[in-house]
């Protein structure tokens, strides 16, 4: 079973065999390289889904990228997939537009500095991340050949501490007659004994869904170079009555208490979204269960299914196998039809193979959702060393895919968060990012009550503003949030004028990304109602609606309620990372992720500012800032010195 | 007889004579390999560490095999360091169980955080991979220790030193020692 195992593209072109000695062959070969270069010199713009991008990521043009009119795409759906690519949610009219003219500082400002992402071309959905031997391993759908989905393998790389990565060769590759057509999701699930299996799904050469079992060729190896793909492959394949393109992402398994191990596969029968049960003892052989964990009508796909416990009382997460009284069961899928990933907290019965929702009206892919901006495809495992459930969400871009393929690369992940049930609420779970981001925490700045009348602004005097970790607390005056009426409004951050739209006790918050001319700017905000019999509603939103000039970026306003509680003050944290903007509102009950692409807040140009717009409210805020260093995220270099 | 063949011949002698040289030398090895014959391995390795002393007295006081080289210098050193750190780490968790001081067990916590991954994986694995001939891993394992001991240390900046008193000083020197033995096997 052949195995490549290509490197990461980089930068260096190889150096011709200088042991050549005859001139014949050396003058031949030149001949041969010059006219390759000539036939695949450059980057062509494709309409065609399915085509080879060749980016030339070696020599960026100099100034400015050659404009081109673009046209929506769709990738991936017509393969069984989910909507991979960026635009097809612009507010522009049919047909062909003139993009911005983006140039080349303004897209290489736009690579982060501490977020996870490959050295360039497109990444999607995290998979199999796990804590072996001392490492953090991460691996991700990644496209070898351009900045679009298609052509998709295993990325691999491992890190200490989840945010010092290092790039190693690829994992797995498209080499099998049962993943030609791709080496789609999987998860990895550690057995007691350490043993690794790796559970994933390919795509066969006729495009149909099943799942296939590898595992590490070299279990001694701590980084876990190479892979093994089961001879036996595939170990799954579409039962009865589910279609050929409806069966992927299977999940971490779980122990039941026969001893055999449990997984779940999401699906759907026509426009209801289910989660088909296996059990197993050697995940090579599995049993198809009755019951379906899950159904919800209406819901569509389930992909990316993931099913795990939380505790009741404790802030650790526990293993996947974990079950007894103190326990909840949480139950996340992503939507095929939305693109936005949605978790239910219930109990799981383990005879009856049956998840039930704590209420109904959050029940899978209707209720609460991990993040209310962009966030996809995520995945959690238990890092068994620190004791904590910990959350990987692939953010993608909402730039063009013009623009993608002229920067040369698409998405990133989100920093990795620990996930725990909100035991003050009971009805949530909180997210937060890992405690060893706080590492790349550099200088900080201190700004103590700072109070901001109905309609202003305060700038915030740091040194740079896109990379940063910023802790806020906000008060609203206690006389307007007395005198303040009541009333039915009912606010919405995405249906809302975003910043622009002034309230009594709201928006306030930061403007990240800002210019000093507020000509672009990112608010990331509270706006609180007050509702009858005097009780506050507080919604959480981050705006990109004045995000950017270009006409060719999102511009939506993303968010949702949050809930606050009697005491509570209004807090949120900001991880600013060039592009990208993490934002977390009342400890991580509520968050919002965006990407931004500011043309002119960029560089020394970007600024922070504490802003209130209420009408009525006096705010009075504090902050900590912090300038965050880079995770210089390389690939692994075991001849060099490190 | 056949007449052997001139190279053949010429060949043979060389070997005659090189063995013959050889011979006598391996024979007065002395037991002590860093005396005498070999007490300059030792010197020129710890010359290019930044603590001469310590990296001297480390591998004097080791008995090695009869033919040290650079390679086992190395491992001797991490073996050194693993013995050392797990020292620490006892006496950390020792003295977390003693204070009452909550400041002072959550820094010492957290340096026991830092330690486990360090004594559990990283010093291990960097000696596995000087022994697999991995020069490279074990450089990014030695930078990877350096880190965890540095951020063990920045806990104890100011005013109470006191409680680790050298011993993290010692294992950071002893790990400065390492890293500079291991880039010289990356150079040669």
């Amino acid at each position: 079973m052949e195995h490549r195992k290509p490197l990461l593209p980089t930068s260096s072109h190889e150096a011709p065999n200088p042991r050549s000695r005859k001139d014949l062959l050396v003058v031949l070969f030149g001949l041969l390289l010059l006219s390759s270069l000539v036939a695949f010199g450059g980057y062509r713009v494709s309409n065609v889904s399915h085509d080879h991008q060749r980016s030339n990521t070696n020599s960026p043009s100099p100034t400015s990228v050659p404009s081109s009119k673009w046209y929506p795409v769709s990738r991936g759906v017509s393969s069984g997939v989910s909507e991979k690519s960026s635009n097809k949610l612009f507010a522009v009219k049919e047909g062909a537009s003139e993009a911005f003219p983006w140039d080349n500082s303004m897209l290489s400002w736009q690579r982060t500095a501490f977020h996870f992402q490959p050295e360039e071309n497109w990444m999607n959905d995290p998979n199999g991340p796990m804590y072996y031997k001392g490492w953090y391993h991460f691996f991700y759908q990644y496209n070898p050949n351009g900045a679009v989905w298609g052509d998709i393998v295993w990325g691999h790389a491992v890190s200490r501490d989840m945010i010092h990565w290092l790039h190693l060769p690829l994992a797995m590759v498209a080499d099998q007659w049962y993943d030609r057509q791709g080496v789609w999701t999987g998860s990895a699930t550690i057995l007691p004994d350490g043993k690794i299996i790796m559970l994933y799904t390919g795509s066969t050469n006729e495009s149909v869904q099943v799942q296939n079992l590898a595992y590490p060729a070299d279990p001694s190896d701590p980084l876990l170079v190479d892979w093994i793909k089961h001879p036996g492959n595939p170990v799954l394949v579409p039962p009865p009555g589910i279609g050929a393109k409806d069966f992927r992402d299977p999940t971490t398994a779980w122990l039941t208490s026969e001893g055999k191990w449990r997984i779940t596969i999401g699906s759907k029968l026509n426009k209801t979204g289910i989660a088909l049960v296996y059990d197993t003892e050697d995940f090579k052989t599995y049993e198809l269960k009755e019951g379906l964990l899950r159904a919800v009508p209406k819901t569509g796909m389930w992909e990316c299914v993931d099913f795990f416990p939380v505790s009741k009382k404790a802030a650790n997460g526990l293993d996947t196998s974990f079950n007894g009284a103190e326990v909840k069961h949480v139950m996340k899928v992503s939507l095929d039809d939305d693109r936005h990933d949605y978790y239910s907290i219930g109990t799981y019965d383990e005879k009856k193979v049956f998840f039930t929702p704590d209420d109904s009206k959050n029940d899978v892919g209707v209720g609460l959702r991990y993040d209310y901006g962009i966030f996809y495809a995520s995945k959690t495992f238990y890092d068994q060393s620190k004791e904590r459930r910990v959350l990987w969400g692939w953010i993608g871009e909402s730039d063009s895919e013009y623009a993608d393929v002229a920067k040369g690369w698409a998405s990133v992940q989100s920093i990795p968060r620990t996930v725990q049930l909100d035991t003050k609420t009971g009805s949530n779970l909180l997210q937060w990012p890992v405690a060893e981001v706080e590492s790349l925490r550099l200088r900080n700045d201190e700004f103590k009550n700072l109070k901001a009348k109905p309609g202003s602004v305060v700038s915030l005097d740091i040194e740079t503003a896109t990379q940063l970790d910023i802790v806020a607390e906000f008060e609203i005056d206690k006389e307007s949030l007395e005198k303040t009426t009541e009333s039915n409004e009912k606010y919405t951050c995405s249906t809302s004028g975003g910043s622009k739209q002034r309230g009594a006790l709201g928006p306030f918050g930061l403007l990240v990304l800002a210019d000093d001319g507020l000509s672009e700017y990112t608010p990331v905000y509270f706006y609180v109602t007050k509702g009858s019999n005097g009780t506050l509603k507080t919604s959480f939103c981050s705006d990109q609606s004045r995000s950017s000039v270009a006409n060719d970026v999102h511009k939506q306003i993303y968010g949702s309620i949050v809930p606050v509680l009697k005491g509570e003050k209004f807090s949120l944290r900001i991880l600013v990372d060039h592009s990208i903007v993490e934002s977390f509102a009342q400890g991580g009950r509520t968050c919002v992720t965006s990407r931004v692409y500011p043309t002119k807040a960029i560089y020394g140009a970007a600024r922070l500012f504490f802003f209130n717009n209420a009408t009525e409210a006096t705010v009075t805020a504090s902050f900590t800032v912090w300038q965050m260093n880079s995770a210089f995220i390389r690939p692994f270099h075991p001849d060099q010195k490190s | 007889m056949r007449r052997i063949p001139n190279l053949v011949s010429s060949f043979a002698l060389h070997i005659i004579l090189l063995a013959s040289t050889c011979i006598p030398f391996t024979l007065s090895q002395p037991s002590v390999p860093w005396k005498e014959g070999n007490g300059d391995l030792a010197d020129q390795i710890c010359k290019k560490t930044p603590f001469y002393d310590l990296c001297s007295s480390i591998l004097h006081s080791n008995p090695l095999s009869p033919k040290p080289d650079l390679k086992g210098v190395a491992l001797l050193m991490v073996n050194n360091i693993l013995a050392n750190a797990s020292d620490t780490l006892s006496y950390i968790e020792g003295l977390i169980k003693s204070t009452s001081d909550r400041e002072l067990e959550q820094a010492l916590a957290f340096c026991a955080e830092s330690y486990i991954p360090l004594v559990k994986y990283i010093l291990p694995q960097a000696a596995d991979a000087i022994s697999q001939g991995r020069f490279g891993f074990a450089s990014y394992c030695i930078s990877d220790a350096l880190k965890e001991i540095n951020s063990c240390n920045k806990k104890f900046s100011g005013a109470s030193q006191a409680p680790l008193g050298d011993r993290n000083d010692i294992v950071q020197k002893l790990v400065d020692v390492a890293s500079a033995i291991i880039k010289l096997l990356l150079k040669g």
